[in-house]
């Protein structure tokens, strides 16, 4: 074995699910400045539809995802609907806030009805790894990242080619002037909300079949908060190289420094980050006038 | 000094009421305490325990009770909280008067509930909550039943090593909680001390986490010939797997949190070959008859009750609820507090079903004439295709070390 690209390329496994996570965090405060601490959640939603649709409903697992993307997009809709419009008045501060309720009821609720016994999706693809050159990797994650890249390519399309991308991006860049071109920033808000939870449910349904579900899956907003932070918080391609720098990097500590140190490694890179370039790697500096 | 003998006058009277309470109460029922985490992340243990005590009393009072005495079972949640464990156990003792407490609550609380009843002089039957400190506290009034202590897994944990497993190099891999550093901090002492056994390498992870490939290939990297781990299950899971990802064939011995079918459901077919320890002498769905019954009996007195019960808190509370009752049999027709305690240190190897034909056996024998740690023994279990398999070839030897030395209990 190879310990330093097996080290790379065990990161960017890892990496890639943080960067989904960091994605979705992304999308929805560039469009609404609030940054959304239930995010973790829509992945533990994610992944418990996607055990309810392949194991209860008796779905195969490739159109599960879909249903999965479908039905995490209307949880998105619903929860905008029910706990943030009527907030979309207040300060940035009291949404956040709401954001944190908002996951702490999901996590709970889910508790309530499953109880603590873990979940699993059988997952359709091997878990036996292959090697190339040296490099261990199986299936199943090979697939996750090929799936992690084909739902960043959709989103990069879709943003610069789509008329609802361009009114999203229109609408993050300033409210009232899509308001004065035609464009219900009230639409585009709820969509953008089904966006990030759609995000986080792939993220969920993909993870599943690798470390099963149950209430606390959505402890990987933390490495998925830091890598949109390092990525600037509104960029895409940032958040992207975000993630996968968190997962190469605590690889890296986890082995050369200490095991105790691979979580720290994280923070580390975000101070880091925030000294050098206050803005994150791909942010670019606000001006905000007093 | 006023206030001090009006202190001391209270004090009689209060000793007088109590007096006649259990004098009143020598034809009633006999009224046990319960408390557990009733409500929150732990209410798992809290209603396992009310729940396999409420079973085992059920079976008591059918067989015609305590020498011709029912049980009654009074349960409180103290929300797995020592603050509120404390008033817990003064209402229990004060207010409703409990001739004995039996507890399923998690260590911190126990050992709050320890010192109330040691206090108020009333047997207190600790039947989940691991803390040394619980035994260390050196109360004659304080019982610890089916659980197993701290030390004694560690040192359980070690004899599996050196004298099964016969292994000179391993790794270890382990939550950075603490039970689990502890755990795992004692077994890298003792293996070495005892065995020779050298820890090549030390990892730890944090609870929650969903990516280990950074340990496991430092681990891959010491090559060791076994990898031994401390770990609640859905992590430790996720380790086994993730080791097949990474190529790593090496087999791994686990310890008791991780016997959950949750282990088995996450891990897949990853975790064959890896061994666990038990506190119980089976598992759920072992083909084992008292197995069987406790589970049909259980389903038959719970019907609602999720899959996954009962667990082994419900096992380990039907067991000394039982040793309880033993206690309350053994100490005769006039029952007093004293009595009981001192009945209680008469069972050696007490198994529910010798002396109660119905009761079924599923927590280990239970032992208080040496020490109010009443069980010291683990089972082993091998997952093999695809649920735990009792290890049947080694007779794990009891472990004798005294806690805390030269102890000397204190009424």
């Amino acid at each position: 074995m190879e310990l330093i690209p097996q080290l790379i390329v065990s990161g960017i496994a890892a990496g890639s699910l943080y960067a989904l996570v960091a994605i979705g965090l992304v999308l929805i405060y560039k469009a609404t400045d609030i940054v959304n601490f239930a995010q973790g959640e829509s992945v533990t939603v994610g992944a418990y539809m996607g055990w309810l649709f392949v194991t209860e409903f008796h779905m195969p697992y490739f159109p599960a995802i879909g249903a999965v993307i479908v039905a995490s997009a209307l949880v998105g809709m619903v929860v905008e609907r029910v706990a943030y419009r009527p907030l979309i008045k207040s300060p940035a501060f009291t949404v956040i806030l709401a954001t944190l309720a908002v996951g702490l009821i999901i996590k709970n609720v889910i508790r309530l009805i499953w109880h603590d016994t873990p979940r699993t999706i059988s997952g359709v693809l091997s878990a036996e790894p292959i090697e190339f050159g040296g490099v261990l990797i199986t299936p199943e994650r090979l697939a996750i990242m090929a799936a992690v890249a084909v739902v960043v390519t959709g989103l990069m399309l879709f943003f610069r080619f789509t008329k609802l991308g361009k009114a999203m991006r229109a609408t993050a860049q300033s409210q009232e002037a899509a308001s004065l071109m035609g464009i219900s920033v009230s639409g585009i808000f709820s969509k953008t909300w089904a966006l990030g939870s759609a995000l986080g449910g792939i993220a969920g349904v993909l993870i599943a079949p690798l470390v099963g579900i149950n209430t606390e899956l959505g402890g990987v907003l933390i490495p998925g908060f830091v890598a949109a932070i390092v990525g600037g918080f509104t960029s895409i391609p940032g958040a992207i190289v975000g993630g996968l720098m968190v997962g190469i990097f605590e690889n890296f500590a986890g082995v050369f420094v200490s095991s105790s140190f691979k979580r720290v490694v994280s923070f580390v890179i975000l101070i880091a980050v925030l000294m050098i370039k206050p803005s994150g790697l791909f942010g670019k500096p606000v001006r905000k006038q007093v | 000094m006023n206030i001090l003998s009006g202190l001391g006058k209270l004090a009689g009277a209060l000793a007088a009421t109590m007096v006649i309470a259990s004098a009143a109460q020598a034809q009633q029922e006999i009224l046990i305490g319960y408390h557990g985490p009733l409500t929150g992340p732990a209410s798992w243990v809290g209603l396992g325990g009310r729940d396999g005590a409420l079973l085992a009393i059920d079976e008591i009072n059918a067989a015609g009770g305590i020498n011709g005495r029912k049980i009654k079972m009074i349960s409180y949640d103290d929300g797995g909280k020592p603050s509120e464990a404390e008033a817990v156990a003064k209402k229990m003792i004060e207010s409703d008067k409990v001739f004995a407490i039996l507890g399923g609550g998690i260590s911190n609380v126990a050992i709050v509930v320890g010192e109330e009843a040691h206090r108020a002089k009333v047997p207190y039957m600790n039947s989940t909550a691991a803390s040394p400190k619980i035994i260390d506290a050196q109360s004659r009034w304080v019982f610890t039943g089916a659980t197993i202590d701290g030390r004694d897994n560690a040192q359980n944990y070690v004899t599996f090593v050196g004298e099964h497993l016969k292994v000179k190099k391993v790794a270890l891999i382990h939550g950075a909680d603490e039970y689990s550093q502890t755990l795992a901090d004692t077994v890298v002492k003792l293996v070495k001390e005892r065995y020779g056994v050298e820890v090549l390498t030390q990892q730890k992870f944090n609870n929650g986490e969903t990516d280990f490939s950074s340990q496991l290939l430092a681990i891959k990297q010491a090559n060791p010939e076994y990898i031994l781990m401390v770990s609640f299950y859905v992590e430790a899971a996720r380790i086994v797997r993730q080791a097949r990802e990474l190529g790593i064939k090496t087999a791994f011995k686990g310890d008791t949190s991780m016997m959950n079918s949750g282990f088995l459901t996450i891990a897949g077919a990853a975790a064959e070959g890896t061994i666990l320890a038990y506190v119980p002498p089976y598992f759920n769905g072992n083909p084992i008859k008292d197995m069987v019954d406790f589970e049909a009996r259980y389903k038959k007195m719970y019907p609602t009750y999720p899959v996954d019960r009962p667990n082994y808190v419900d096992a380990f509370s039907y067991g000394s609820m039982y040793a309880l009752a033993e206690g309350m049999k053994r100490a005769g027709k006039d029952l007093t507090r004293k009595g009981l305690v001192e009945a209680l240190e008469t069972l050696q190897d007490f198994k529910a079903s010798d002396s109660w034909p119905k009761a079924v056996h599923v927590i280990q024998p239970l032992t208080f004439t040496e020490s109010h740690n009443g069980n010291r023994r683990l089972s082993y279990f091998r997952v093999k295709g695809g649920s735990f398999q009792p290890v049947s070839d080694f007779k794990p030897p009891v472990p004798t070390t005294k806690f805390p030395a030269n102890a000397t209990l204190k009424w």
